[in-house]
């Protein structure tokens, strides 16, 4: 196939990620058959327990033109380190409660490989670079930030 | 001359903030716009946040120019 300059695809949608709209995704790439292997990755909302309550949602914000950019910005990253045919990112904005789904990274090449180096790396990308944020919602209705385990601040 | 920002304030910082946009007036750079934000919200100075200068993150000091949109980022949490 011949190589071709990736478009901006818009990563952030409202609301949870569906498992039809999962199912729906893998099966739009029955018609590309150079491809070999996918690797999914869904990120699912957790039911901490904070403060002795339970975490029954997460409502996510973001500063959604620099996120767009930085998504772009790690797909083509991706495209150039790894060999890939195709890889698609979704992630959720606004509410998602408990049990669903908010992040879906879906990556496709010729060798199983490929696929689950790249995937990992993506999703550590995203944790890293991506400016989005979720406040959890607790079950008496008060909220906490949520804080990824493994945030470094690159101000020192 | 007469120069104006945009400050974005996102996640806890907004609720700091009480307001996710501000507009301030003649700011020289990012340093004296921290300062003079923490002094205003001194709930900030305990927080851990990044400075972003037209949706690009830096990490020293950078003089501001009219129209420039500022955003302090608090700790990520995508996925």
């Amino acid at each position: 196939m011949e190589e071709k300059k990736h478009k901006v695809h818009k990563v952030i949608q409202q609301g949870a990620i569906s498992g039809e709209f999962i199912a729906a995704s893998i099966n739009k790439h029955n018609s590309k058959t150079s491809i070999g292997a996918h690797t999914i990755f869904l990120g699912q909302v957790r039911s901490d327990k904070k403060e002795d309550k339970e975490v029954v949602a997460i409502d996510y914000s973001a500063y959604e033109e620099m996120a767009e950019k930085e998504f772009h910005a790690i797909r083509e990253e991706a495209f150039a380190k790894y060999k890939l045919t195709c890889m698609h990112i979704h992630h959720s904005i606004g509410l998602v409660k408990a049990g669903e789904i908010s992040l879906f990274v879906f990556v496709s090449a010729v060798h199983r490989d490929e696929v689950f180096t790249a995937c990992a790396d993506i999703v550590t990308q995203i944790k890293e670079r991506v400016p989005i944020w979720g406040k959890e919602i607790l079950e008496d209705g008060t909220h906490l930030w949520k804080v990824n385990n493994k945030y470094v601040d690159k101000n020192g | 001359m007469e120069m104006e920002i945009t400050v974005l304030f996102f996640g806890e910082l907004a609720e700091v903030a009480g307001a996710n946009k501000m507009a301030v007036q003649n700011m020289s750079d990012t340093h004296s716009l921290t300062e003079w934000m923490e002094e205003k919200y001194p709930a900030l100075k305990n927080r851990t946040y990044r400075v972003a200068v037209n949706k690009e993150v830096i990490s020293e000091k950078r003089n501001l120019k009219n129209a420039d949109e500022v955003a302090l980022l608090p700790p990520y949490a995508g996925g």
